[in-house]
This record gives C-alpha cells, sequence and structure tokens, in this order.
C-alpha cells in the first residue's frame, strides 16, 4: 500500500525529530528497566526454567506461538544480568516502534505524524511492567508487524491475497495471538485501499485501486478464523479462547486481560487513525510538540496505572536476602522500610542473619507471626520467599516443601530456575543424591545456572565436602534430628524443638524470641530468656529490655529498682517517659507514635495483630 | 600356502570388520556395558518400542551389533544408539521366542573397548498396545502442568486423554479402566470441578459421587467385570509434612469405607461389614470373575499421631452381581500380623491367577515408602512371596496388568528416588518375573530432564477414543447424582 512521495516543508526537523525521538525512547525504556524497574527483571528471569535443550525446543515448537515463547523465554534469560534485559527490552520495543513506522507511512507519508508510531511500544513496555506479561508477547508483536510491513508493502492484489494467507498461518504458528494483529493489519490495509481509491475517483485521480476481491478478503478471514479452531479440534486440545490468544501473552491462562486485544488492535486503529490525517499539508513543528506532549503524559499516566513499585520493592527485598546481601537488606530497609508482610519478612531474615533481631526488631513496623513467617498460600511468590527463611533456620525439608510449591503454582505452569536449584541443594544437604544429580544435570543445560550446577555436582556423594561446606554443612548441622510434622503453624513448637537439639542455634533462638514478642506472649518470652545463657548473650538486647521492663512493672510500683536482670540505664530511662506520657496524655499513641513507635511497648498497647494463622487442612490430589 | 591363506582370511575378517563397522582388534571388556535405560538381560515384549539408550561411559564412538534370528544390523553414534524403528521391529519379530544379541564397542580415550555382549529376551506374547498414565510433579499440594495421557507402547507417540490445558486449574486422578478395555474408563475431576467421569463406550456422563450419607467423595476404583459396577473406597485423604532428610511426605486416610457403584442406576451400594467406622477399608478389586472383593483393611486410628502403627491387612468379601449384594463374612487373606508390614494397591491377574500387592512399612499411600516392595499372592494355593526380580531400594508401588495376565507394569522410583516411572516386566505362570525395563523414550536423556512422574500406569488394549470436546462438554454439564443404600 505504497504511498505518494509527498515533501513537506517541515520534513527534516521530522526526521530530525524522529530519529532523536527514537534515541530518547530508547534511552527512556533502558533507564526505566535499568535504575528504576530491574528487580523485577531478575524476578521474572529466576521464575523460568529455559533450558537449551533439543527437546525443550521441540516442546515449544509443537505449540502455536511457540517460537514466539522460546525466543522470550531465551531472551528473558539475559534478566539475569543487570543492563542487559533493560537493553533487550529497548532494542524490541524499538523495533516496535520502527516498524509501526514504517507501516504507518505506507498509510499516511507525512512525517508529522510519526510520533503515533510508538504508542504500541509504549503500550508494550507499559505491559512488560506486569510481570503476568512475558517477553514472548513482544516478540510475537514484533513478527505480527514485521508480517504487516511485508504484507502492506506488497502492491500486486494476487501476491498480497497469497502473502496474506501465508503470513497468516506462519504468523500464527510463530507468534501465536499476535497473528490477530495481522489481521487487523490486514483488514485496515484493505479498508483504506478501498477508501483511497474512492478518494482518487472522487478527485478524478487514475483508479489504481487494487484492493483485494470480496471473496479473497473473505478467505483471509475465513482462514484467520478457521486455522486456531483445527489447530484444537486437531492438534492442541484447549480452551477456546485460548487457541487464539494462546498461551505466551499472559502468564494466567484462564482470563484474556483487555490490554491485550487493545494492544493487538492498536496498529491497525492507528493506521486508520492516520489515514484521516492531514497527508499533504505542511505541519508546523509545534504539530509535533503537541503530540509529544500527549505522548509523555499517556506514558506517564500509563506507567502510574502499570508499574508496581510495591512488588519492585518487596522484589528488591527478595533479591538481596536471596543472594544472602544482609547488610543491604538493612541498608535499603532505611531508605525503604518494608511495606507488607513479604518485605518484612525478608527484613526480619536479615536482622536474625546479622544478630541484631533482639537489637532491631521493633525499630520497623511489625505486623505478628505473618510479618515473621509467611504462611503456605497457593500461590508462588510467599512460598519462594518464605523458602528462604525455613532454608536459612536449617528446616530443609520444609525449604524444599516451599520451593516446590513455588514453582508449581508458577502462573505459566513452567517451572521455576530459582526452586530448581533450591531444590538442589536441599536434596544435596538431605543427602538424596540422585534427585540432586538429576535437578543440576537440567541445571546444567541453563546459559546463567551451568557453572553453579557444575561446581555443585562435584559435592554430589561427597559427604566430606557437603559437611564442610560453609552454607550446606551449617545447614546439617542445624536441621533437626528428630522426626515431627511440620506445620508454619507449629512454629513456636518447632524452634524450641531445634534448640533443645542444637543449643547454640541462636538463629532459632532470635526467631522464638521475635515469635513471642509479637504474639505479645510475655509468659513464654520470660521462661525462654534463661537461654541466652547458653547462647552466650553479654548483655540483653533492646526489644527484650524493654518486654522484661513492661513485665516487671506489671508486678511492681518500681520497675527501676526491681530487677535482676541487668538493665540498661538508657531503657529505664525511655520506659520512664514512656509510662509518663501513657499515663498522662489523652493523646498518648500519638505522641508515643512519633517518640516511641519503634519500642516493643508502643506495638505492645497499639499494634493490631493476627496471632497466628489459622490451620489449613493440606489435601492430597 | 597356509600362510598365504591365515593372512588371506584374516584380511577378509578385518575387511568384513571395517565396512560393517566393527573396530577391529578391540580392547575386550569383560564387564557389560553400564547403559541406561538398563537394557542389558532384559525381557521384552515382541511390540514393544525401539530401546534407544545411551551408554554411561565417556564415549567418544560407538557401534553396537544387534542380532536376533535371521536380522542383524550395525549402528553407531557417539555415545548414544536412535534405532530404527522399523529395523526394531523387524529384529524383534524374528526374535520372538528367543533373544536379541547386542554387543557394544566403545571408544574410550582413544581406544576401542568391546564389552560382554548381552541378550535381549523377546517374548511372542505382545504387551496390550497402551499405557494410560498420569503426568504430574511429585509435589506436595499444588500442581501446574499435569493431565492424563495415553503412550503408543509400539512406538514414541504420546496423546493427550485430558489434561488440565483444556481444564485450567483442575486436577484429574485415579484413572481407571474396566480390564483393560479402553472403551470402560473413569476418572475423577479434581479443583473447582469436582466430579467422576464415565464412559463407557460412546457414553460419558459426569458423576457426583458424594452423598449425604458417605459425605465424601468416591476415591480408589475397581470395575466389576460384567461392567455393570465399579468398587470405590471412600477416603478422606490428608497429608503431612516429615522433617528429617530421609522422609518427605505421609499421607493417609482419617476415614475409609468401601461402597460398589451400580453403573445402570447410579446407586452406591455397601455392607455393614465394609462401611465400619472400627477400621480404615481402601482399595478394593475384584476377582477376575467378580465373585470376590479384595480389599485393604486396618483398624483405625489416631492420625497423623499413630500413623506409623496403622498396618493394612488384605481381606475379602463375597459379591453377588446378580442381587448386587455383599457376602455375610470378611475373610482375612493375608493378615498384618502375618507379615508386620502393611498391604497396599491390590490387583488381580485377569487370568484369576494371581493378586499382586504392594508391602510397605506400614501406611497405604506406598509411592512415599522406599521400603516399598511388590509381591505376589498365588491365588491357588495362597503362597506369598516378594517379586525380587523387579524390587529396588526406593518405592515399587502401583501395577496393573496387561490384559494376557503375562505382563505388568509398574510405578518405580528407582530411578532417582523421587519421579515415578514406569517399568515393565514379565510374569510366567508359576510367577516367576523377568528384569524390568524402563518406558522405552525416543531420547534416551528424556527422564534426566522431565520434571514429572508417571503416576497410575494403567495398561490399556487399544487407543482411548475419546472426543475432548465432548468431554469438555459433558464435563461442562450439570453432574449426575447417586444414591446410597447399606444392604444388610
Amino acid at each position: 500500500m505504497p504511498g505518494k512521495n509527498v515533501k513537506t516543508v517541515d520534513g527534516r526537523l521530522a526526521r530530525n525529530s524522529a530519529l532523536l525521538s527514537a534515541l530518547i525512547f530508547f534511552a527512556a525504556v533502558f533507564s526505566f528497566f535499568a535504575f528504576f524497574y530491574n528487580k523485577h527483571l531478575h524476578f521474572e528471569e529466576e521464575t523460568q526454567l529455559f533450558l537449551t535443550t533439543g527437546d525443550f525446543f521441540t516442546a515449544k515448537m509443537k505449540l502455536p506461538g511457540g517460537l514466539s515463547g522460546y525466543l522470550g523465554g531465551f531472551l528473558t534469560q539475559f534478566y539475569h544480568l543487570d543492563l542487559a534485559g533493560p537493553f533487550i527490552i529497548a532494542v524490541l520495543l524499538l523495533g516496535i516502534q520502527q516498524l509501526t513506522l514504517r507501516i504507518l507511512n505506507r498509510v499516511n507519508v507525512n512525517p508529522a505524524w510519526f510520533l503515533l508510531s510508538f504508542l504500541p511500544a509504549v503500550n508494550g513496555m507499559l505491559i512488560l511492567c506486569d510481570e503476568f506479561y512475558p517477553l514472548s508477547g513482544i516478540v510475537g508483536i514484533l513478527a505480527a508487524l514485521f508480517a504487516g510491513w511485508i504484507y502492506t508493502g506488497t502492491d500486486n492484489r494476487t501476491k498480497r491475497f497469497i502473502s496474506g494467507l501465508l503470513l497468516i498461518a506462519v504468523t500464527y504458528w510463530i507468534a501465536g495471538g499476535s497473528f490477530l494483529m495481522l489481521v487487523g493489519i490486514i483488514l485496515a490495509c484493505e479498508a483504506l485501499i478501498f477508501f483511497k481509491a474512492r478518494r482518487r475517483l472522487k478527485t478524478r485521480k487514475d483508479n489504481q485501486s487494487s484492493t483485494l476481491k470480496g471473496w479473497q478478503l473473505t478467505v483471509l478471514v475465513v482462514v484467520a478464523a478457521a486455522i486456531p479452531l483445527l489447530v484444537r479440534q486437531f492438534l492442541v486440545l484447549q480452551p477456546l479462547g485460548l487457541a487464539y490468544i494462546t498461551e505466551f501473552y499472559y502468564d494466567m491462562r484462564t482470563v484474556i486481560p483487555t490490554a491485550i486485544p487493545v494492544i493487538l488492535a492498536l496498529p491497525a486503529i492507528l493506521m486508520a487513525l492516520v489515514y484521516f490525517l492531514p497527508e499533504n499539508k505542511v505541519m508546523h513543528g509545534s504539530v509535533i510538540f503537541a503530540q509529544a506532549g500527549i505522548l509523555v503524559i499517556l506514558w506517564y499516566f500509563g506507567l502510574k496505572l502499570w508499574a508496581n513499585f510495591s512488588a519492585e520493592q518487596i522484589m528488591t527485598y527478595d533479591q538481596l536476602v536471596r543472594n544472602e546481601k544482609w547488610k543491604e537488606v538493612l541498608d535499603y530497609a532505611e531508605k525503604e522500610p518494608p511495606r507488607n508482610n513479604l518485605s518484612l519478612a525478608m527484613l526480619n531474615l536479615a536482622l536474625a542473619k546479622t544478630n541484631r533481631m533482639g537489637d532491631q526488631l521493633f525499630r520497623y513496623e511489625q505486623n505478628g507471626f505473618n510479618g515473621l513467617f509467611l504462611p503456605f498460600a497457593k500461590e508462588y511468590v510467599a512460598p519462594m520467599m518464605g523458602s528462604e527463611i525455613l532454608f536459612q533456620l536449617g528446616l530443609i525439608n520444609a525449604s524444599q516443601e516451599y520451593s516446590f510449591e513455588s514453582t508449581e503454582t508458577t502462573p505459566n505452569l513452567d517451572k521455576s530456575v530459582r526452586a530448581i536449584k533450591r531444590l538442589a541443594e536441599t536434596n544435596l544437604i538431605n543427602g538424596q543424591y540422585e534427585v540432586a544429580g538429576k535437578y543440576l544435570k537440567i541445571l546444567q543445560k541453563t546459559v546463567f545456572y551451568r557453572k553453579w550446577a557444575g561446581e555443585t555436582m562435584k559435592l554430589l556423594y561427597n559427604e566430606d565436602l557437603i559437611n564442610s561446606h560453609p552454607v550446606y554443612g551449617a545447614k546439617r548441622k542445624l536441621a533437626p534430628k528428630r522426626d515431627f510434622f511440620f506445620k508454619i503453624q507449629n512454629m513456636e513448637e518447632i524452634l524450641k524443638l531445634m534448640i533443645r537439639e542444637n543449643p547454640s542455634n541462636n538463629m532459632a533462638f532470635q526467631y522464638l524470641m521475635s515469635f513471642y514478642l509479637l504474639n505479645k506472649d510475655l509468659r513464654n518470652f520470660m521462661n525462654s530468656l534463661p537461654m541466652m545463657n547458653t547462647m552466650k548473650y553479654i548483655r540483653i538486647p533492646v526489644a527484650y529490655e524493654e518486654a522484661i521492663m513492661y513485665v516487671i512493672g506489671l508486678a511492681t510500683t518500681n520497675p527501676m529498682a526491681n530487677t535482676d536482670f541487668r538493665i540498661s540505664n538508657e531503657t529505664k530511662a525511655r520506659m520512664q517517659a514512656y509510662a509518663d506520657i501513657y499515663t498522662t496524655r489523652r493523646d498518648a499513641q500519638q505522641i508515643l507514635g512519633t517518640r516511641f513507635g519503634n519500642t516493643f511497648w508502643y506495638y505492645l498497647h497499639y499494634k493490631q495483630i493476627e496471632i497466628t494463622p489459622a490451620e489449613v487442612q493440606r489435601e492430597y490430589h | 600356502m597356509k600362510i598365504n591363506l591365515a593372512i588371506l582370511s584374516a584380511a577378509l575378517l578385518l575387511l568384513i570388520a571395517s565396512c560393517s563397522g566393527i573396530p577391529g582388534n578391540p580392547e575386550e571388556g569383560n564387564s557389560l556395558p553400564v547403559l541406561y535405560p538398563d537394557i542389558t538381560e532384559v525381557t521384552t515384549p515382541v511390540n514393544i518400542a525401539p530401546m534407544n539408550f545411551r551408554i554411561e561411559a565417556q564415549s567418544e564412538k560407538l557401534v553396537v551389533r544387534f542380532e536376533g534370528g535371521s536380522v542383524g544390523f550395525v549402528l553407531k553414534g557417539k555415545d548414544r544408539i536412535t534405532i530404527p524403528s522399523g529395523k526394531w521391529h523387524r529384529l524383534l519379530r524374528e526374535s520372538a521366542g528367543s533373544s536379541v544379541n547386542v554387543s557394544i564397542w566403545s571408544k574410550e580415550q582413544g581406544s576401542w573397548i568391546k564389552y560382554s555382549p548381552f541378550r535381549i529376551y523377546v517374548r511372542k506374547e505382545p504387551i496390550d498396545q497402551y499405557l494410560a498414565y498420569r503426568r504430574i510433579a511429585p509435589g506436595y499440594e499444588s500442581w501446574s502442568s499435569m493431565g492424563l495421557y495415553q503412550r503408543d507402547l509400539t512406538s514414541f507417540r504420546e496423546s493427550v486423554i485430558i489434561d488440565n490445558r483444556l481444564l485450567p486449574g483442575n486436577c484429574m486422578n485415579c484413572h481407571s479402566f474396566n480390564r483393560n478395555d479402553p472403551g470402560q474408563m473413569l476418572f475423577h475431576l479434581r479443583g473447582n470441578i469436582g466430579a467422576t467421569m464415565l464412559v463407557q463406550g460412546e457414553d460419558v456422563t459426569k458423576l457426583n459421587t458424594r452423598t449425604k450419607e458417605t459425605g465424601l467423595n468416591c476415591v480408589y476404583p475397581n470395575w466389576h467385570p460384567s461392567g455393570s459396577y465399579i468398587a470405590f473406597s471412600v477416603n478422606k485423604i490428608a497429608q503431612v509434612f516429615h522433617t528429617v532428610r530421609d522422609k518427605r511426605i505421609e499421607v493417609f486416610d482419617t476415614k475409609s469405607d468401601l461402597v460398589v457403584l451400580d453403573t445402570r442406576n447410579r446407586r452406591l451400594i455397601t455392607s455393614p461389614l465394609v462401611y465400619t467406622t472400627g477400621s480404615y477399608e481402601t482399595f478394593p478389586v475384584f476377582s477376575a470373575d467378580g465373585g470376590i472383593l479384595y480389599f485393604c483393611s486396618a483398624d483405625t486410628a489416631r492420625m497423623p499421631d499413630e500413623y506409623d502403627r496403622v498396618k493394612y491387612s488384605l481381606c475379602s468379601i463375597t459379591f453377588d452381581a446378580a442381587s448386587g449384594t455383599f457376602g455375610n463374612r470378611v475373610d482375612t487373606v493375608i493378615s498384618r500380623t502375618q507379615t508386620g508390614k502393611s498391604i497396599s494397591f491390590p490387583r488381580t491377574s485377569p487370568d484369576g491367577k494371581f493378586l499382586m500387592f504392594t508391602l510397605s512399612d506400614y501406611g497405604n499411600f506406598s509411592l512415599w515408602h522406599r521400603e516399598a516392595d511388590l509381591w505376589l499372592l498365588n491365588l491357588a494355593d495362597k503362597s506369598v512371596k516378594p517379586i525380587n526380580q523387579v524390587n529396588s531400594g526406593e518405592a515399587d508401588s502401583f501395577h496393573s496388568w496387561s490384559s494376557g495376565s503375562r505382563w505388568f507394569v509398574f510405578a518405580s522410583r528407582r530411578t532417582d528416588g523421587l519421579y515415578t516411572r514406569p517399568y515393565f516386566a514379565w510374569l510366567d505362570e508359576n510367577g516367576e518375573a523377568t528384569k524390568p525395563f524402563i518406558l522405552p523414550q525416543k531420547n534416551p536423556d528424556f527422564y534426566d530432564y522431565c520434571l514429572n512422574s508417571f503416576n497410575v500406569p494403567e495398561l490399556v488394549a487399544g487407543k482411548i477414543r475419546t472426543d475432548g470436546r465432548k468431554m469438555l462438554k459433558t464435563i461442562g454439564s450439570e453432574a449426575k447424582s447417586v444414591t446410597f443404600e447399606i444392604k444388610e
């Protein structure tokens, strides 16, 4: 559908602007994912398992959209590197913009409208902010636009008809649901050729119409509608909607979010839009700036709608914990205090690992049991992060269970490389070498975990190497010796048992004491204090001092004097100040929240908590 | 002249060897090669798919000669061999009733080694052509991709019976066939669609087997040979998770009883003798003639605290198909006091001669018991023995007979201790088994990268030809309820 070669006075400005805009767009996308949204990419990378085996490739290629799925997964691996993911995304989105631009140019050659070509790319960037939209969707869209570019560039009607048939079939098989985008482009193209021909007739220009004949267009539409149905009938039995959209555009196969039809329809809509915009008229530069302004505003509000910075915070905590960067977790918490239980549980783990739980537990807003452990939930994030806590505590089987549950609840029904890695570790620690070797062998078929898997392979069947390993050996020592049934609701008993088996297990002790404090269980807290002696504490941690002072205060009129515990004068003074406000001021909560919000006393008096999560019956399937 | 002849003969042999690709002057190894899958000295049916394998050695080149009957051929590879289907099946046909001789030469560290040759024994009796199984990760509570599949055992073709690509979020289990008949099948759906799908020829029925009297769904099924009845246990199943390194999961019943579904009028019938409060009854299985219902029974216990004290005996009760009534006495066929252990998954052979079962230390979900082994009860003389030829150090549990009663398939975790794989073995009329072999796959590495278990392997005499869309339509319809009756 070649347009006429119309010269405009501001063509150079527009061309320069187009180049500059493309560079700005590339830089903006890259910067956003590199510096503001990078942990999302890491999260996506670790929740997929991409293997470099022939069978893995073949399995994908047996599905409609499989090549996009494969390429999307292949590229997603590189999210492992901080800057590679943003670069890949920026390149792909720029490709979408450039192909859109070329298609739109065939409808309207006036360069003043080039900024409209950014809309699908911006849309693509926005949906990538949601971790449920995989990169394979972007690859698929790129493929469909490429097919659309070929189609719209074909003049001859018969050739266009034949190429349309082939492109629809091929795009469906390699790119999946984005073939609907191609169908939209084809329909828009034919409609515009038709209208353009009529327009030319009206203006008494020669009739160059080469629109497809009615039957040809009908055949194209019927073929497009029939291919997914035939595939569903004979190759892949799946729900109707999934047969058309395919599984590589949204991770949850049970729903088709509105954003998908919108992005698939966008090129066709833009083609129609630019058709009605002036083609021969010289546009003032301000038109470009106005478009740019609108685009930026749309982008801004789009980001507000799509970007989830709360999730980015959780993923940041998670990534730091996963890499055992405990000090960095605490530093990050200073800038970004936890906003939910997931982040809080990761922070609490870092406190325990740095032996600061007793001192700094209430420095951050706590939320009872649920911010300490992460109860089992039938989704993939809480078990994945909960597995870290259990692993660090030495509850290897429970960590294994949580990892398994996590990978089995991954929304796209694929496996998670992070879970497989953890399963390799837990089985290695447990001496289940055959299955540990299986997982390691799988990881050896990945790009970024191959080396680790190879190194870890050397530990298999070597008890001495494992026992002396700084991580695995230590976990073996912490692991329970006596069998019991693990339930997260029973963490108190489990921690007590672990301390009984290993009286120097300070991490279990910290968690136990925190459990009591967060559950406001002062009786058991006080009863557990003598364990500090075997833990070789040289002073009482601040939160414990606060709890002790409170308990003593319940029993005596002068808690400052009547204590056998060596409470610091600073804590005593703070308690005096707290008590004065608590007992004398009507607006005590507000004042105490400001001055003593980081104390056990404030938590005790004002924090509403759920003591322990309700027990869930675990069914077998 | 003699010297010349000798030189000529040697040269001729060398020429033949080099033409066939067999290395000359290899180092003679005196051990069998370590192959995966292990096909050395196994017994196969005449119709099994090619047994592709790899050698577990640093092989640079591999040459393998297969010889059987009048057929012989040489294949080459680096460290693995892919056998052309046509050649393989011709070889098996020619070797039926005899054996295939396999010789392996492997080039390792620059030198050729000739391993000790081995044989593959080929039985004339074919195995049922299809194997139905559920593929699912051996997980805890959640599942991702899973489904029921059927595999053509004569080739590598696998097809979907039903999976959760079609039914997202759902779980399907306990597929069961009437004496290996692909036209008489049932399976359960769990998840947001809870139902039992009953396939009888062209008819597909969706049943809600939970009644107000039982309060539970029907679980473990077994068909009466007439097809008019299906025995079920109704179980309340729970699971807990161990914390020590050698154990993972404990699955147990907190309630279980037996019922029989009359498929003609959708009525559950039972007897007070198998629907009790003082004991758990589970895993019903009819005798070959349908006159006896075998099942496992244990005293109830305080669960999960007493989980390892629950041990099941094998019991039986007569069943009259004409009247749909049970006998008035339960017999103990194998007592837990006799074994000191626990019996699960009893399955009678179609010829009525044997009953195979799984024996583990306690409980009934032997899949999670590493000590679980297969045992055989001779129904004629009541003798009981372990099937040592097929048992391993890992769980060997669920099993299914081929319709000819000579082949059986069983689920084993011997490969890695966790992922269940189907193994096949031959059992002669005296109850003697042969070395088992794993379900052959096109790629010998298949099981290494497969993160699914093959659960409940059931041999089926033909292809299951359910129409997926018809099935889907029925699944979307209202489930038909069943009634309940206790017959004194």
